[in-house]
């Protein structure tokens, strides 16, 4: 039979899936917007001040729908995970509760920026108004961030005595926002998070160009500018910090780094396994081993040592697909820069990559992978910790609710979002399409 | 009270006034859509986002608070809880929906989804609430909630018929129309003898031999035909900022009159406070974000003070 602790795994990690991708649509989205609109200010064109007004109703929808899912996904920390919420509530509650205040700068602008386009004679203030929103999204990431780099790299309290005796000493709060791992982590999910939801709106405005003629085409592709902007910086530092982030796993969570590397044995001279699975003891399927490589991207020299499985229990390993699913998002990753590039080099030679028909099909494709790079990237990150929710302090099985009724609630979630997400994009769609770009007011 | 405490009630009336009156623009929603709607919309649609802000806000601080009681109250609560976000996802998603809609017909059918979900979240809200205040079908000991029982008892029924009422009350004020000039003194009337009926039919226990002599409701009675009065005779001005804070005060006062216990009586929260340097920080960071928090929420109201600029220049 399947435990309790499990459901509320899955409920937790769906709510989470979801709400990730309207996340990063918030937190991008108000980016756009506001580039469009001083783009648009400053060339006085008023294409881009069409962009930004008509990303402007869309951001109002998935802000909506975000900030409800966001308040499931709080309210189900404390209702899912109570003990853990004892242990963050003693020691990291500073993360959450800083992260209200970046909330509400978000949500109290976005109202001032809604309803007041034409209340400053000097346009430019409505736009700073735009750059708060942006700045509360962001800020809200990075706040929920460090309190999971704490869930990773547990500091400001007495561990040992937590573990020994259950009770919670020595608490320093401030630590909490600065663990090993805080940093790195912090800009890894910022870049990620402005590179998928840079996609989500590089899909829209090449789906749309394909779809459209004439002025409506040149609207969407000013719009597909920006965005690809955006994404593009956002890529280059999506890489380098995802590459920290796993120097970061090696020094901080070996047993993390071994899973995802499906490392069995301590070794130096590791090489770089290319897929393959755990069986009977041994790695069978890989499709490529080359030599050294682990080892010099861990520690820079082909002699370092990298950590093993067997060094650990195994009843604290993790699910040992995070290895696939590393290996997956790094191969993907390396795809998406290869596409960046292309277009990259062929904006540069002026080769006008977004007339053409190939590169909007092939960026609609990206941008789905891009989504799905997202949730790997999290699922990755997340089942790489298990089985702790603080890892090598608190158990997930010790911090559950294990209620039975969170198993029909589990089920019910996600037979509610299957019908919300969905005629979500339809609203959108529909009120988008009610509203064409020609008649709208600049 | 610690100042901890105090400041989680005070972002807990902050919460619980915006909400009650989204709850009265709910049901005037439904009972007299076309006569008020865009009276409504037009308040509710820059200060949505703000209320459920605020309702994290009370959460987080509810866990910064008392850090000690959240095995218990997370335990128990999780069913009644997580439905209710359920609803508040509902309610989100259709008055965002409406806010775009083009034909009428799909703006009217979505508001009053939107309408629906928030009396529900209401109606759960204050259930929990009721019970977290009477103890009434939870058990401490182990941990479990009947929610039959929690949801269907006398005290919670009537609790939320005087609070839909005042609601409504306090939605008349606001927005207040000519034609029913009577509206607001009966529904002050009603509300506030459901809520003494709650009180001292079903809680007696709860209330020291002062209050039981009906004092508090009727000061709250006649402060709020004051206001109907008020309105009756002359414009509402005065009458609308009267009215919300009079109802920030008197949440304020029931929940003073209990402190510092929850859970009929036997639970002390002074004994769950957090203490120490967590604290500390806290009440730090309240005070730094509290004032950034007023400032935004002042220059919000500016903004919707004044007027389209005919001279906007870029």
């Amino acid at each position: 039979m399947i435990p309790v602790f499990d459901f509320d795994r899955f409920l937790m990690g769906f709510s989470l899936g979801i709400h990730i991708i309207l996340a990063v649509i918030g937190i991008a989205l108000p980016v756009i917007i506001v580039t469009a609109e001083v783009v648009g200010i400053k060339r006085n064109d008023p294409y881009y001040t069409r962009i930004a007004k008509r990303l402007t109703t869309m951001l109002i929808v998935f802000f909506a729908v975000g900030t409800a899912s966001g308040t499931l996904v709080a309210l189900e920390l404390l209702f899912l995970w109570p003990k853990f919420m004892v242990l963050v509530g003693h020691v990291a509650i500073l993360t959450l509760y800083i992260e209200v205040f970046a909330f509400f700068l978000e949500a109290i602008f976005l109202g001032v920026y809604v309803y007041s386009w034409d209340k400053f004679d000097n346009r430019y203030i409505h736009a700073f108004t735009g750059v708060l929103v942006a700045l509360g999204a962001v800020l809200s990431a990075v706040f929920i961030t460090m309190l999971n780099a704490f869930m990773n790299t547990p500091v400001g309290f007495n561990i040992p005595e937590y573990i020994k005796t259950g009770i919670i000493a020595g608490v320093q709060p401030l630590a909490v926002l600065a663990t090993p791992s805080t940093l790195v982590e912090v800009a890894h999910v910022v870049s990620t998070s402005y590179f998928a939801g840079g996609f989500i709106f590089i899909f829209y405005f090449a789906y749309r160009m394909l779809r459209s003629t004439g002025d409506e085409r040149l609207h969407y592709r000013k719009g597909l500018n920006i965005a690809f902007s955006l994404t593009l910086i956002a890529t280059f530092f999506a890489v380098i910090t995802g590459i920290l982030s796993i120097s970061g796993l090696y020094a901080f969570q070996p047993e993390k780094y071994a899973a995802m590397e499906l490392d069995l044995y301590p070794q130096t001279h590791a090489p770089e396994l290319l897929g393959g699975f755990y069986s009977n003891g041994t790695v069978k399927g890989a499709i490529a081993s080359i030599p050294n490589l682990q080892s010099i991207l861990a520690t820079g020299s082909a002699n370092g040592a990298v950590p093993g499985l067997s060094s650990y229990p195994s009843s604290t390993w993790p699910p040992l697909v995070v290895h696939f699913m590393f290996d997956t998002m790094v191969g993907l990753g390396f795809g998406f820069g290869f596409v960046m590039l292309i277009i990259f080099f062929m904006l540069v030679l002026k080769m006008h990559p977004f007339d053409r028909k190939w590169v909007l099909v092939l960026l609609i494709a990206a941008a789905v992978v891009a989504v799905l790079l997202l949730e790997l990237g999290w699922a990755t990150a997340e089942i790489g910790r298990q089985p702790w929710i603080v890892y090598n302090v608190l158990l997930v099985s010790q911090a559950a609710n294990t209620s039975p009724i969170i198993i029909p609630l589990a089920i019910f979630f996600v037979v509610f979002y299957a019908l919300v997400l969905p005629f979500t994009v339809l609203v959108i769609k529909r009120l988008l399409r009610d509203r064409p770009v020609a008649n709208e007011q600049v | 009270m610690s100042i901890m405490f105090s400041v989680n009630y005070l972002i807990f009336s902050v919460f619980i006034t915006l909400f009650g009156l989204e709850v009265g623009i709910a049901i005037t929603l439904l009972l007299e859509y076309d006569k008020y709607k865009d009276k409504l919309k037009k308040f509710l649609m820059p200060l949505w986002e703000v209320t459920g802000t605020f309702a994290i806000f009370y959460i987080v601080n509810l866990e910064a608070t008392v850090p000690s009681l959240l095995l218990l109250l997370g335990t128990v609560y999780v069913a009644p809880i997580l439905v209710a976000a359920i609803f508040f996802i509902l309610r989100n998603a259709f008055l965002a929906y409406s806010e775009y809609m083009g034909d009428k017909g799909s703006e009217k059918r979505y508001l009053r989804i939107y309408a629906i979900a928030t009396i529900a979240v209401a109606f759960i809200a204050i259930s929990v609430l009721d019970s977290g205040i009477s103890g009434i079908a939870i058990n401490t000991s182990s941990y479990s909630i009947s929610l039959l029982r929690m949801f269907a008892n006398s005290f919670n029924i009537l609790m939320f018929i005087g609070i839909a009422l005042l609601s409504v009350f306090l939605a008349a004020v606001f927005f207040w129309v000519k034609e029913y000039r009577w509206f607001p003194g009966l529904a002050a009337v009603l509300g506030v003898i459901s809520v003494a009926l709650a009180v001292h039919g079903s809680l007696l226990y709860m209330f020291s031999s002062a209050f039981g002599l009906g004092l508090p409701y009727l000061i709250g009675l006649l402060a709020m035909l004051g206001i109907a009065l008020l309105l009756y005779y002359r414009d509402n001005r005065y009458a609308k900022y009267i009215a919300i804070l009079w109802f920030f005060l008197a949440i304020n006062f029931f929940g003073f009159m209990q402190s510092p216990y929850i859970l009929g009586g036997t639970v002390n929260t002074n004994n769950y406070i957090a203490t120490g340097p967590i604290a500390f920080y806290i009440n730090i960071v309240t005070l730094i974000g509290g004032a950034i928090l007023v400032v935004s929420l002042a220059f919000m109201v500016y903004i919707s003070y004044i007027k389209k600029s005919n001279n906007v220049k870029g």
